[in-house]
Order: C-alpha cells, then sequence, then structure tokens
C-alpha cells in the first residue's frame, strides 16, 4: 500500500498559460472563419447560373447578340477561375483543420504526462513541479537545457518530461504550420478579389455597352446585367467581410508568435 | 490510487490499482490490473485516458516501464482502453492484445498501430517466459468481442465487466458481504449484459476453471466461498433489461 498522491498540481507558467490561451483563439477562429467563405460558394453557384442565362440570352437573341456572347464566354470563364481559387480556400481550411486536430491531440497527451509526472511526484512526497527536470529536445542532440536538475527525480519522470517536450513541440509546429498556411488565406482572398469583383465589374459595363448596342432587341440582357450588379455587390460585400475576418485571424497569429516568444 | 497485491508467489504477481481519489466524479472507477512474472508485467484493461495520470504515478511505483511488456484490453470501451495512445508513448515497444472484432476500433484510439487480433476461441498470452496465462471468450458478457484472462498458476479469473459493480466511494477492494453487494451490481448486470445464453455459458465456462478470485474492472474482487455466490447469483439473473 502507499501512501494517497498530493491533488495539487504544479501551476502552468503565466508565459505558457497566456501561449495556450492564444493558440485556443486562433484554433476557433480558424474552424470560424471557414463558415465567413462559405457564401462564397453559394455565389459562385450564381456566377455559373448567370453565365447560362447569358448564354440562352445570346441565342435568342441570333446575329444581333453575336457580341454579348463574349460576355457570356468571360462570365463562365470567371465562374470557373473563382471555383478554382475557392478550392484552394478549401483546401487551406481542410489543412488547417487537419492542424488544429494536431495541436488539440498533442495538447491532450502534453497534459496527461504533465499530471502523470505531478503525480509521481506527490506520491513520491515532492511538491510538483517541472522546474527540476532534465528536459532535452532530440533536436539539439539531447543537450541539457539550462535548468537545475533536482537530483530526486526518477527515470518515469524524465521519460514523461521527454515525451512532454515533444508533445509541445508538436503543437508548437502545427501552429507554425497554421500561421504560415493564415498567412496564405490573404493570398487567396486577395485572388479571389481579382476573380470575382474586378471581372464581375469589368463584365456587367461591357453587358452595359452590349446592350446599349443592342436597344430593344436586348430584354433578355436586362435581366443579366441586373443579376451582374447584385452579383457584384454581394461579392463585395463577402469579400470585405472575409479580408476582416483573415486580418483578426492574422493578429491572433502574431499575438501567438509574441506568446511563444515569450515562453521559449 | 489505491495499490494492492492480491497474489504473490515469489515467481507471479497480481497487483490491483483503483479507488483513486483524485478520480474526477463524472469518471466511472475502474480496477486497473498487472500482472507480473519474473519482473515482466501486462497490464490488463489499463484505463481511460482520466486516470493515466495517477496509474502511472502508481504503477511505476511497481514496475519499472521498461519492463512492461503488454497491454491486454477485454473489449473496447474507453474506460478500458481509451489510454492506449499514452501507454505506446511512454512504452512504445508495447504489445496490445484485443478481440479480433475490435483491433480496427481500437486503432482509433490511436497509438500507430492496431492490436493484435485474438480469436474468438481465445489463446495463450505471452508473458516474461510463461505460457500459462491464457484469454478466454467471453462474448457478449457485454461486448460482441469479449474475453478474459485466466491465470491457472494464481488460479485468478479478470472477469471485465462480469462481476463489476458500481461501489461507493471507500467501498472495500474485496467483496466482504455478497448480500449487500448485490444491490451495486444487479442493475449494471441487468442492462449491460445482453443476453442469457451467453452470460450462462460463459458462468459454465469459469465454474470448470474454478477460481480462487474473479477480479472485475468496476468494484469489488470475489474470493473464496463468494466465488461460488456471485456465479450461482449470476446464474439465476434475467440480462438484457432495456427489452421488455
Amino acid at each position: 500500500m502507499h501512501a494517497e498522491p498530493h491533488a495539487d498540481a504544479a501551476p502552468a507558467r503565466a508565459s505558457t498559460t497566456r501561449l495556450y490561451e492564444v493558440a485556443s483563439r486562433v484554433r476557433e477562429e480558424v474552424l470560424d472563419i471557414h463558415r465567413s467563405f462559405a457564401p462564397l460558394r453559394t455565389v459562385l453557384g450564381e456566377v455559373g447560373l448567370l453565365a447560362l442565362n447569358a448564354s440562352v440570352a445570346c441565342a435568342r437573341l441570333g446575329q444581333a447578340g453575336r457580341t454579348f456572347a463574349t460576355v457570356a464566354r468571360d462570365l463562365h470563364s470567371t465562374s470557373l477561375d473563382l471555383s478554382s481559387r475557392i478550392d484552394d480556400v478549401e483546401g487551406a481550411f481542410h489543412e488547417a483543420a487537419r492542424l488544429v486536430v494536431v495541436w488539440t491531440l498533442a495538447e491532450g497527451q502534453a497534459e496527461s504526462f504533465r499530471a502523470a509526472v505531478a503525480a509521481i511526484q506527490a506520491r513520491n512526497g515532492r511538491p510538483a513541479n517541472m522546474k527540476g527536470l532534465p528536459l532535452w529536445t532530440a533536436e539539439a542532440g539531447a543537450r541539457w537545457r539550462s535548468r537545475a536538475v533536482d537530483t530526486r527525480v526518477t527515470e518515469p519522470e524524465r521519460l514523461l518530461a521527454r515525451l512532454l517536450l515533444a508533445e509541445r513541440e508538436k503543437m508548437l509546429g502545427a501552429m507554425f504550420e497554421l500561421t504560415y498556411l493564415i498567412g496564405g488565406l490573404e493570398r487567396h482572398v486577395d485572388r479571389i478579389r481579382w476573380a470575382a469583383v474586378r471581372q464581375t465589374r469589368y463584365l456587367r459595363v461591357l453587358a452595359s455597352i452590349e446592350r446599349a448596342h443592342l436597344n430593344d432587341q436586348a430584354g433578355a440582357v436586362d435581366a443579366v446585367v441586373a443579376a451582374m450588379e447584385s452579383l457584384d455587390q454581394r461579392i463585395s460585400a463577402l469579400e470585405e467581410a472575409a479580408r476582416d475576418r483573415v486580418l483578426g485571424l492574422t493578429l491572433h497569429t502574431r499575438a501567438f508568435e509574441r506568446a511563444q516568444s515569450a515562453d521559449s | 490510487m489505491r495499490t494492492q497485491t492480491i497474489f504473490d508467489d515469489g515467481v507471479r504477481r497480481w497487483v490491483v490499482f483503483g479507488r483513486d481519489p483524485s478520480r474526477a466524479q463524472q469518471v466511472i472507477d475502474t480496477n486497473q490490473y498487472l500482472v507480473l512474472h519474473e519482473g515482466k508485467g501486462m497490464l490488463l484493461d489499463p484505463g481511460g485516458v482520466e486516470i493515466f495520470p495517477p496509474y502511472v504515478a502508481a504503477l511505476t511505483a511497481e514496475v519499472a516501464l521498461s519492463d512492461v511488456e503488454s497491454i491486454f484490453a477485454s473489449h473496447q470501451d474507453p474506460d478500458v482502453i481509451s489510454s492506449l495512445s499514452l501507454w505506446r508513448a511512454v512504452r512504445p515497444e508495447v504489445l496490445c492484445y484485443a478481440s479480433w472484432c475490435w483491433t480496427g476500433f481500437i486503432a482509433h484510439f490511436g497509438g500507430g498501430h492496431a492490436p493484435i487480433p485474438i480469436p474468438d476461441e481465445g489463446g495463450p498470452l505471452p508473458l516474461g517466459s510463461s505460457r500459462d496465462l491464457r484469454s478466454i471468450p467471453a462474448h457478449y458478457c457485454h461486448s460482441s468481442g469479449n474475453l478474459h484472462v485466466w491465470d491457472p498458476r494464481a488460479k485468478i479469473l479478470f472477469s471485465g465487466d462480469m462481476g463489476a459493480a458500481l461501489v461507493p466511494n471507500g467501498a472495500p477492494l474485496f467483496v466482504e458481504d455478497f448480500a449487500e453487494h448485490i444491490k451495486y451490481m444487479e442493475g449494471f448486470h441487468k442492462r449491460w449484459m445482453p443476453s442469457n445464453r451467453a452470460k450462462n455459458a460463459w458462468v459454465k465456462r469459469v465454474r470448470a476453471l474454478n477460481p480462487e478470485l474473479i477480479a472485475p474492472q468496476h468494484g469489488s474482487i470475489f474470493r473464496g466461498a463468494d466465488v461460488g455466490r456471485f456465479l450461482d447469483w449470476m446464474e439465476g439473473l434475467q440480462v438484457g433489461s432495456a427489452v421488455p
């Protein structure tokens, strides 16, 4: 029979707590921001439909609508371009979700190892304390980090501490990859802006000009132009919202980098 | 976490770990068993993620992690084996045995690779130089792929959820008053055990083994006359209560 362990656990360092808090916010934000991109996919479907409507309008106009057919083709090409860019964003989010899972699992494992060290220390009648543990990183070639090693540390504690450190490195690795991905998101948003806002705006102007050439025969074109205007406004609003979210996320990742720097 | 040796002949040793006072209240209490043969260890149902820290602390007072050779999972439940990835992290070479039914499912708990599948009829569980420990079938008691561990040397049957009881905090490690103990296990067995036929086949199989101890994963251990009392009670119990 052995003494029961003490219930107290080592208080985490303030800098580590801060690091985890910031990382937690980044994770929540990454998963949440995915939703703000979802309406773009809906709008994309509408651009494709608009391209189809424009083609039908051209066919109805016959010879008179031949020039307008250019607009329809460009619109179709814009639809494909947008689809490809939104696929890129989706791909980035899937990778981000994977990294969030890596982080979360590693955080759980790290917490289990930390609690196990504390339980062993309590069982051995010592206060829970990670500071006296001989931690090292594999990358550093088993180089001892600058710590005053507690001579009472047992072999299981050493093993668990090494595992804890490995999980922590996994977490940080995932966060850095996430930070890189988030940087890429800004570029994706820029590309969507170009593909959607500018091209749709350009095509809308082109369609208006063509409509003026067609005069009264172009009633069918009016619907396409009106729809383009509506789409233009909606895409602009969505793009601005997505840009704001990405900016917010970027600020969080910078806070994470600062917290990580303070903790290392 | 409380630790107690329940068998020791100098070569083979059984240790039970449980009744953890620091356990979160929402987590069901579990018994973890360590079987040692000439210092080499096998963990029987090492438990869930929640109890890993106190268990590893208690375990390392009994055996070096490097001497833990294998893990046996009686079935797939999270309170049985969800800590697998943590054990694989602290002891990458550890072997894990489980029913073939559940190997692909248990792999979802992580740890890199699936357990070694045990066929329905059970089989030997090597430990150190010994070959006498055996897994025996206990299918549908309660899991569809369920195995228990029989130690003919110690005459101990590790019975997983058979004989499990939801006992209050501070309950004795061994059953002291069988009649009083029934109330802690009756509801569990009626609801969690699905098949009277499977349950009775298990009772018959266990009677033939003539164990001196029946060691369940929850609650108190049966010993001496209480082994027979438990088997008689189990035989008369109607299970599968969720089906009217």
